[in-house]
């Protein structure tokens, strides 16, 4: 079913979880205190003795470390001091809230960003190019917080037309079903914004390059010579270009990741972003590790899902892929 | 090649200086800092009188809440700011291309292995490894705050540098230098380390632009380097809270951040096309336009030949 080549990512994906799950972990013991310090000063040794005992701070370290994963393999994430509630319970409200982000930031900004960039590889160097180029390389090198801000200032406070923050407005309960729809996509409308145009800027920048390489190559030449019209030629042309641009695409998820961190921070989005950087704020440290666990997982899931894509749309790799496991395809004659 | 196409690379090549003479000009205030600016960064010059003055003749840029003067903060926080981010990225480089040289070298397993945890480090959000640090370490100063960030931004250039080693060592003067009896320290230092140069310094121009928006938002967020210490994040983190009204405060150090991460964004594509990565090592990838900034795609190690008896002859 699945090839070679995703086997190995779907290993890689293991991999990048286990390695965050162990950095959250060497993070936790790195802070300073436990609950026996917690305690105060009025409290005898054996008291301080029992609490380390009760919370398994006396076992060694590699006994607590498996005891963290095991945990995180059933869901459990701690508990959060700040909230009062578990983390995983925390986590689970905040999540949807970031997806909601996330994922159309994502599919618009790759959507745009290749339409763009690849009608500037096809006139490369003209000057609609260039001044195209220069608008998107403006774009692509204002930070998410500055260009969030700005936006945040003109629609919201100077012009009013949008609302500045939140998921919805505080008579969301009372709206009817359209109108409360209608209210969560204005609420939308300005962090949305602001994580696509960047990413259509990077989006922009590489399928330019990417296209525009294509367009020289032979094959196109012999497409154009064979006399095919120039939209299907090009069509062609765009296919084999959008490949890096997929790559880079999983390569690009943790920028969206921190982009998304800064834009609900500025918008009052009560993401992952958010909550993370509340916890950070209130020193509830089982909120921050598992945010750690959580956003590695999401941007490990989220590669694997590029390489199943390029996979697809690259006929190559899956005739690769049969080619590089003779024994696999030898064992299926015998069989 | 036809005239009105002489004219736009000419014009081009006229236009070529700006960048870098803006960025020199970046670079000299930031040194000179000190010297030039009209008030020390720290100083409240009036708490009561010039509070959040707007901008006038005697300050440029305004005053900000604690009524000292923005533009000597700016001036300051270019010192900081691209002084963090140049640090910072130097430790980087420095990191990357020895771990990248070591994987490159090393003995076929353990460079399997090296290779899968630069990718997996990769694929872990940096910002959030930052927010984790700085949410357990506390406060950093700013030399540990600089460790941290470079110590963390050294993946990707690992990586290239991995990858372009393996294809130069397949070339020609590299198989020859060996065949002549050079070791290995001895053929990476003066063989293949100035092939290497361009690409440093592409990638390394590129890392110094995310480094200076990475530090803005670290500031900004609170987690970044501290007050008062003056710096572009923590400038626009002062001002954040009445950017309406004092729109000053905000102004000026974001238009300076904007514009320094802009200038070595275009210095970095002007560097990518005079040196062209994708053809120092001479081997022609199916998208060189891909290479800068981020690693070489996947379909590049497919159409190389793989682990070849050059490789595996080129170690002593």
């Amino acid at each position: 079913m699945f090839s070679r080549r995703l086997l190995a990512r779907t290993w890689q994906c293991a991999l990048v979880i286990l390695s965050a799950a162990t950095l959250a972990f060497l993070c936790l013991h790195l802070a300073p205190g436990d609950p026996a310090s917690a305690l105060g000063e009025n409290v005898t040794p054996e008291v301080r003795a029992r609490m380390r005992a009760l919370y398994g701070f006396d076992e060694p370290l590699l006994t607590q470390y498996v005891r963290w994963l095991g945990a995180l393999l059933r869901g459990d994430l701690g508990w959060s001091t700040q909230q009062q509630r578990p983390v995983s319970a925390v986590l689970a409200d905040a999540l949807p809230n970031t997806l909601m982000l996330i994922v159309p930031a994502f599919a618009l900004s790759a959507a745009i960003g290749m339409l763009v960039g690849a009608w500037q590889g096809v006139h490369a160097r003209s000057r609609r190019d260039r001044i195209t180029s220069n608008v998107l390389l403006v774009i692509y090198s204002v930070p998410e917080f500055w260009l969030a801000m700005a936006l945040m200032l003109l629609f919201a406070r100077t012009w009013q037309v949008l609302p500045a923050t939140g998921v919805t407005s505080e008579m969301h309960a009372y709206m009817s079903t359209g109108d409360q729809l209608l209210d969560r996509l204005r609420h939308l409308v300005l962090p949305l914004t602001s994580v696509t145009l960047i990413g259509v800027a990077t989006f922009a920048r590489y399928q330019r390059n990417s296209m525009r390489d294509t367009v020289g190559q032979p094959f196109v030449r012999t497409a154009t010579a064979s006399g095919l019209p120039r939209s299907r030629v090009l069509r062609g042309a765009w296919r084999a270009s959008v490949l890096p641009v997929i790559t880079l695409g999983g390569i690009l998820l943790p920028s969206y990741l921190a982009g998304v961190i800064f834009v609900e921070q500025i918008f009052s989005w009560p993401g992952l972003g958010y909550v993370l950087l509340r916890a950070i704020a209130a020193r509830d440290y089982a909120v921050v590790a598992a945010s750690v666990v959580l956003g590695s997982t999401l941007t490990a899931l989220g590669a694997w899902l590029a390489e199943w894509l390029r996979e697809q749309a690259d006929p190559r790799l899956r005739t690769a892929s049969l080619s590089d496991s003779p024994s696999k395809s030898a064992a299926a004659e015998h069989a | 090649m036809n005239a009105s196409s002489i004219a736009i690379s000419s014009t081009a090549e006229r236009r070529d200086w700006l960048p870098w003479l803006l960025l020199a000009l970046f670079a000299v205030l930031a040194v000179v800092a000190p010297w030039v600016s009209p008030y020390p960064p720290d100083l409240q010059l009036d708490i009561t009188g010039l509070r959040s003055a707007a901008p006038s003749a005697s300050h440029p840029f305004g005053t900000d809440s604690f009524s000292r003067d923005v533009l000597s903060r700016v001036l300051h926080g270019a010192r900081n700011s691209l002084g963090f981010a140049f640090g910072a990225v130097v430790l980087s480089v420095l990191v990357g291309t020895s771990y990248g040289a070591l994987t490159s070298f090393a003995p076929s397993a353990l460079s399997a292995v090296m290779r899968r945890a630069i990718d997996v480090a990769l694929s872990i959000p940096r910002l959030l490894v930052l927010l984790a640090f700085t949410a357990f370490l506390g406060p950093l100063p700013v030399w540990g705050l600089g460790l941290l960030v470079g110590l963390t931004g050294w993946f990707a250039t690992a990586r290239q540098v991995t990858d372009e080693l393996d294809a130069l060592q397949r070339r020609e003067f590299a198989l020859a230098a060996h065949a002549m009896g050079v070791r290995t320290p001895r053929l990476f230092q003066r063989h293949l380390l100035p092939h290497l140069a361009p690409i440093l310094a592409v990638t390394g121009t590129f890392a110094v632009a995310n480094t200076i928006a990475l530090e803005a938002g670290l500031s900004y967020l609170g987690l970044g380097i501290q007050p008062p210490t003056a710096s572009w994040g923590t400038i626009l983190q002062d001002g954040a809270g009445s950017i309406e009204s004092e729109w000053w405060i905000t102004l000026f150090p974001g238009l300076a951040t904007v514009g320094a991460v802009l200038l070595c964004n275009i210095l970095g594509d002007a560097l990518r096309d005079r040196f062209a990565p994708a053809h120092v090592a001479g081997v022609m990838p199916l998208w060189p336009g891909t290479v800068a900034s981020t690693s070489p795609s996947d379909d590049q190690r497919l159409t190389r030949a793989p682990e070849s008896s050059h490789r595996s002859a080129s170690r002593t």
